[in-house]
């Protein structure tokens, strides 16, 4: 198939919607480029399926435009869209075999038969389903109606692809091999898509940009890197993978660095952050796998020492709890690499961390 | 309980099944060889074997008349109701609106409402509109009668087809139309004939409504065989219910193929 040749970009300028006295999408504004797969990622009910929905048609927005290629959306009915969706569900109709399915939206486009045959098979085959266009969607396995469905939006060569949690029903194995899947299949075929998950390592698997969302607002946009690496914010940074918090207090603020006392009563350097003054109650965020356990003989490294607390072993990777006094845990995650005699419990171990991965965040206040 | 008590406990109730359907069945299985009887009235056991009691339906024209009266009135009658219900049903579905349960209990009291009193009452009412002893007005009355079966075997299968199934058509490029049409409808058919198949038994079958609308000159089958009896208790009478039964099973029998008989009653 000749890709990105149909594919429109996306902008949502300043869309809002209500569901009664309900904000369900606050104030969301996003550039998405042609060709590009994006994520919305969020908590539950932060608003993402809403939006998705209004850039289908299914929803309208209250306020704010909505544009797909240069066309103005807002009002647009679904069927004019030229969009191909795929529901948490799949919403194969029941009542119709594979092929009439993926036929479907060929058909209410009025193809010739023979071009509608030509083309489904193309896509059956596609999703590596090409044998089973007699069978009705009940007769199949979740992850075959999943590329059913994916066959169906896809076929009619639609200029956005929408897709709403479609992996949420599969178990973890099927899963992570349908996201590699779609990906291929999103390369291959050149299509916009967004893509709505709850689920940050599908969303750091399968997107060009993640856009984080938080009662409806986007509260990050940015690769899956820039999201992981350089959350802006601690929302961001603890509904993105695992984080580390230490409290402290800031010392003294010196242009590009902030010193920090911990409750340790040791004293951290770290790069600074927006908007935090002298004396501010700070938490300090770092990954676990930023953390070195003994960084003897690693330079730039800033050092805290403590007690080895506990130990999680995972086999390809060991989880480090390490106490650094004042009640205070840190985790460290280090790779097996050989077979090696790990610290006893109770042992005085020390952490080693680059300043640049460690980030400050204002103490958020207690939930 | 020990295996004996269960035993027992187990053949009383087969026991007691059995004592029910055959109370069930037993009007049939008595109309029935009655129908084939040799005897000029009805009495039981049936003497010999005739079928001039079958010959002496086709023999009086009243019957005949009165049989294309009842097929006409429950199709028209059907027809309408289907049409009105599927649309009510849609709206009761798809909109919320002020009075909405109301109007569906309302849409429901034929259900509950006792015949005779509807009987009168609909008889007073087309009385003054000139529709009384009018195919027309007993195709109204059957119509309000059916009506709220068409409308719970319509509401029960939109209530089962899922709304994501709407909007996966429309992102495929169907309007609102096409929806209906490729996806809905189909999805409704089996349900709408099961309602339908229903809907033509009851209106074929019905007796104390229609006694209110009918009148010399305009019979429906169940009133003319009323009027028969009355006069002679020849078997005619049950060689007319023996063709009206087996038209009844082979309808259910349809239905039972299309959709299955218990997910009606479920
Ligand atoms: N049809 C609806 N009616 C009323 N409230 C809704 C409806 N759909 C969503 N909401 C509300 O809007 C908010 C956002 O919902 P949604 O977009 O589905 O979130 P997400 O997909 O991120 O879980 C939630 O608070 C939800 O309860
Ligand atoms: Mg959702």
């Amino acid at each position: 198939m000749s890709a990105a040749a149909d594919a429109a970009g996306v902008r949502l300028t300043g869309v809002k919607k209500w569901y009664g006295q309900v904000p369900a999408v606050r104030d969301v504004s996003l550039g998405i480029e042609p060709g590009e797969m994006v994520c919305l990622l969020g908590p539950s009910g932060c608003g993402k399926t809403t939006t998705l929905r209004m850039v289908a048609g299914l929803e309208n927005p209250d306020a704010g435009e909505i544009r797909i290629g240069s066309t103005l959306v807002n009002g647009l009915a679904p069927w004019k869209r030229n969009l191909g969706m795929v529901f948490q569900n799949y919403a194969l109709f029941p009542h119709m075999t594979v092929f009439e399915n993926v036929a479907f939206g060929l058909n209410m486009r009025r193809l010739p038969a023979a071009e509608v045959r030509r083309q489904v098979d193309a896509a059956m085959a596609q999703v590596r389903l090409a044998a089973f266009g007699e069978r009705r969607p009940s007769e199949l396995s979740g992850g075959q109606r999943q590329r059913i469905a994916l066959a169906r939006a896809i076929v009619t060569k639609p200029s956005v692809l929408l897709l709403d949690e479609p992996l949420a029903a599969l178990d973890k194995k099927l899963r992570e091999q349908m996201q590699v899947e779609i990906k291929q299949l999103q390369r291959q075929v050149g299509v916009t898509t967004i893509f709505v998950t709850h689920d940050q390592e599908e969303a750091l698997t399968l997107s060009d940009r993640i856009v984080v969302m938080d009662e409806g607002r986007i509260v990050q946009i940015g690769t899956p890197s820039e999201v992981y690496e350089r959350p802006r914010s601690r929302f961001v940074s603890d509904f993105i993978g695992f984080t580390n918090s230490v409290s402290g207090r800031v010392n003294s603020i010196d242009g590009a660095f902030t010193r920090v006392t911990i409750a340790s009563g040791q004293v951290v350097t770290v790069p600074s952050g927006a908007g935090i003054a002298a004396g501010d109650a700070v938490d300090l965020v770092i990954r676990p796998e930023k953390i070195v356990v003994d960084p003897t003989g690693l330079v730039d490294r800033s050092v805290i020492p403590g007690t080895l607390a506990h130990m999680v072993y995972t086999g390809a990777v060991t989880y480090y709890h390490v106490d650094i006094g004042g009640g205070a845990i840190l985790i460290a995650m280090a790779p097996n690499p050989d077979l090696h005699d790990l610290p006893a419990l109770g042992s005085p171990v020390a952490l080693g961390f680059k300043p640049d991965n460690m980030l400050i965040f204002p103490r958020r206040a207690e939930s | 309980m020990n295996p004996t008590q269960i035993l027992t406990g187990e053949r009383a109730l087969k026991a007691y099944v059995l004592l029910i359907l055959l109370f069930l069945a037993l009007p049939i299985l008595i109309v029935v060889p009655l129908a084939f009887s040799n005897d000029v009235s009805l009495t039981f056991p049936p003497h010999g074997f005739s079928l001039r009691w079958f010959g002496n339906i086709l023999a009086r024209r009243e019957f005949g008349s009165a049989f294309l009266n009842s097929a006409m009135i429950a199709c028209i009658s059907t027809a309408i109701a289907m049409v009105i219900g599927i649309l009510s049903a849609i709206a009761f579905v798809r909109f919320q609106f002020p009075g909405r349960e109301t109007l569906l209990l309302l849409f429901m009291t034929p259900l509950i409402f006792p015949a005779i009193v509807f009987g009168a009452a609909v008889a007073l009412m087309l009385s003054p509109l000139g529709l009384l002893r009018s195919v027309w007005g007993l195709t109204l009355a059957h119509t309000v009668l059916i009506f709220p079966y068409i409308l719970r075997t319509s509401l029960a299968t939109l209530f089962e087809i899922d709304k994501s199934l709407h909007e996966a058509a429309y992102t495929l490029g169907a309007n609102r139309w096409q929806t209906f049409r490729y996806v809905i409808l189909p999805l409704l058919r089996p349900g709408l004939l099961a309602g339908a198949t229903f809907s033509l038994i009851i209106s074929f079958d019905e007796f104390t409504v229609s006694m209110f609308l009918v009148g010399p000159g305009l019979m429906t089958l169940p009133l003319e065989m009323y009027n028969y009896s009355e006069f002679s208790l020849d078997p005619t009478i049950a060689a007319i219910s023996t063709v009206l039964l087996v038209i009844t099973s082979i309808a259910i029998l349809i239905i039972e193929k299309l959709v299955g008989l218990g997910k009606q009653f479920s």
